[in-house]
């Protein structure tokens, strides 16, 4: 008779640099059970920003998670901003998406060398952040500063881009996107790879949507849901599809990622190219008061903030709802059944950011 | 033949990576550290009431500015609170330390009237 | 919410609706029935109740579930109904103090505090033991 044996993955794994821990409740070599446990970076963020200057929150919420820092600035501005209300200028309102997708490109580039780390293929990982420092240089051109840009504030933005360093993105987005060709079939078409991903971690449509799956976990499962879809910052009026695969497994939510980053390149070409000239930012006027509900699509999927105010300085209370809180029960339904090696691959599948999850 | 190659480019080639922000230049705009310029302060705290981190005191009957550089974010709201133009930043990054010394800026005193 | 003293109405959130303590999980359960994505609970210290949201997405339309709980009440979880909400009320209850009984995974108080945390440290009104 086969025991059961309860092994703790995590908080510190070599695979992960998150500290989430999984009990696994293991029988022989099956997982039957997975219990996830939080709690390690837990910062109080939402707490900290009660006390905090409506304006100063801004650069409190670029730090709730660094990889996506200025779609967390952008999804607050938004809120204050319908709340103050205040129009934003289309200059900013492109420069916006510029940004967030910039942002979107270098996360994806992360996950994908993590992704890859996480079975091993250590060349290829080197191969995707070598990539990714090319979109790091951009932002240090174009903002200042490579992770948290704070360039975004409410009523638009702070730095403007300049028409060579507008050139100089085209330019390293075709030296990206090159690179992407020569790394990404590496990654997909390799038959070692895909025999480590292909069928592993399965969610189904109905699944994802009952455990309130959101972002490429929720796209790799064949629904179509892509929060920039609703319109916030200019993808009103840019084209783009939602990246869909219906297979639900670890290698289709790899493709929705890797397709996403060429879908980001394409983004920023459309915006430069229609990006209007004028202001870059309005001057806000009176104080919040209200409340409101916004989101917009991290690159790890929809971001809800719900912001109360309440017509003083401070904020009554600022809600963070990231995409990794709700892609934790989805990872959790995935895990039973699968074999301990794969429980890695599984885990780094849904892109975790835990600092994101705990606030 | 084909990985003789690669060896021999790999032999010869720059390396791939960047030397650390100490030994090569930074890039133009970026966003480094705090300095101030306290010639023409007026000391009216502007500066410290923006910062986000509560990185900038200024204690405005003694003239001093106390900088904290390890709070500081790098957000440059200062700059741009700073109306006498007094607060830039530096295109330098900020170099690793033993010590959080707060940097303290001491303005001349305020010359009464009858001095001047 | 109250109109401001101006007159001028304040921007709510949009489709919300207004719930009995009682009728909440009778109305998640039509929510999961018309397949609706569960997305988070809010909570908000309102003094003498606790304001929870339900966020629901429908196809990127959000739809939102309004409870007002007074600060003893018990709230049933709907973490049976919908197993994603067992992390959110989890962190309700160990943040703001919500009696929420019944979850699907029960990590008693230790979610994200530890034992030497003060308790319900986002609650405005310090709750007593």
């Amino acid at each position: 008779m086969a025991l059961k044996t309860v092994i703790p993955f995590g908080p510190q794994h070599p695979v992960l640099p998150e500290p989430i821990q999984l009990k696994l409740v293991m029988k022989d070599e099956v997982v039957q059970e997975a219990i996830p446990h939080i709690g390690y970076v837990h910062r109080g963020i939402e707490k900290a920003a009660e006390k905090m200057d409506y304006v100063q929150n801004v650069f409190l919420v670029e730090r709730i998670c660094g990889i996506c820092s200025f779609l967390h600035a952008l999804c607050y501005c938004e809120a204050i901003e319908k709340l103050l209300p205040c129009e934003v200028p289309p200059r900013a309102r492109y420069l916006r998406v510029i940004w967030g997708e910039l942002h979107r490109l270098q996360s994806q580039h992360l996950w994908l060398g993590l992704f890859a780390d996480a079975f091993g293929y250590e060349s290829l990982f080197m191969e995707f952040w070598r990539n990714r420092e090319r979109v790091m240089d951009l932002f240090e051109k174009t903002a200042g500063s490579r992770i948290i840009i704070s360039t975004c504030c409410i009523g638009g933005v702070r730095r403007d881009i300049s028409d060579e360093h507008l050139e100089e993105i085209l330019q390293t987005l075709k030296e990206v996107e090159r690179a992407l060709d020569h790394s990404i079939p590496a990654l997909l078409e390799d038959y070692t790879v895909r025999k480590r991903i292909v069928g592993k971690g399965v969610l189904t449509a109905e699944k994802a949507v009952e455990l309130g799956a959101v972002g490429p976990v929720l796209r790799a499962s064949g629904i179509a849901e892509d929060t920039r879809m609703t319109g916030y910052a200019a993808y009103d009026e840019l084209d783009f599809k939602p990246v869909v695969e219906t297979a639900g497994d670890c290698y289709a939510r790899a493709k929705v990622r890797a397709l996403e980053c060429y879908q980001g390149i394409e983004l920023i070409r459309q915006a430069i190219q229609r990006l209007p000239d004028g202001e870059i930012a309005a001057r806000p006027r009176g104080r919040p008061n209200g409340r409101v509900v916004t989101r917009v699509e991290q690159p790890r999927g929809e971001l809800l903030y719900m912001v109360a105010a309440n017509g003083s300085q401070k904020l009554e209370r600022m809600r963070v709802r990231t995409p990794t809180f709700a892609n934790v029960p989805p990872l959790v339904a995935m895990l039973p059944g699968c074999e301990f090696a794969d429980v890695p691959v599984i885990t780094l599948s849904i892109d975790p950011c835990i600092s994101c999850t705990e606030r | 033949m084909r990985m003789l190659r690669n060896v021999m480019r790999n032999l010869f080639s720059r390396p791939s990576t960047r030397l650390e922000p100490q030994r090569r230049a930074p890039i133009p705009g970026v966003r480094g550290t705090v300095a101030f310029e306290t010639a023409d302060c007026v000391y009216c705290g502007a500066c410290g009431l923006r910062c986000p981190a509560k990185a900038i005191e200024v204690d405005r009957p003694a003239r001093t500015i106390s900088f904290d550089l390890f709070k500081c974010v790098g957000c440059a709201c200062c700059v741009e609170a700073c109306k006498k133009g007094c607060v830039q930043m530096r295109e330098a990054y900020a170099h690793p330390s033993y010590q959080k010394p707060d940097i303290l800026f001491q303005g001349a005193p305020v010359l009464k009237r009858e001095e001047k | 919410m109250s109109a401001p003293p101006g007159g001028a109405a304040l921007p709510d959130i949009e489709a919300c609706e207004e719930i009995e303590l009682s009728a909440l999980r009778a109305a998640v359960q039509r929510c999961r029935d018309q397949r609706l994505r569960f997305i988070t609970i809010t909570c908000m210290d309102m003094g003498e109740t606790f304001a929870l949201y339900y966020h629901f997405d429908e196809k990127l339309k959000m739809r939102h579930l309004l409870v007002h709980a007074p600060r003893a009440a018990e709230v049933a979880s709907i973490s049976d109904i919908y197993f994603a909400a067992f992390l959110v009320e989890n962190e309700v209850r160990e943040l703001f103090g919500v009696n929420i009984t019944g979850m699907a995974i029960d990590y008693h108080g230790h979610l994200l505090l530890t034992e030497d945390n003060e308790p319900t440290p986002m609650a405005k009104v310090r709750m007593e033991g």
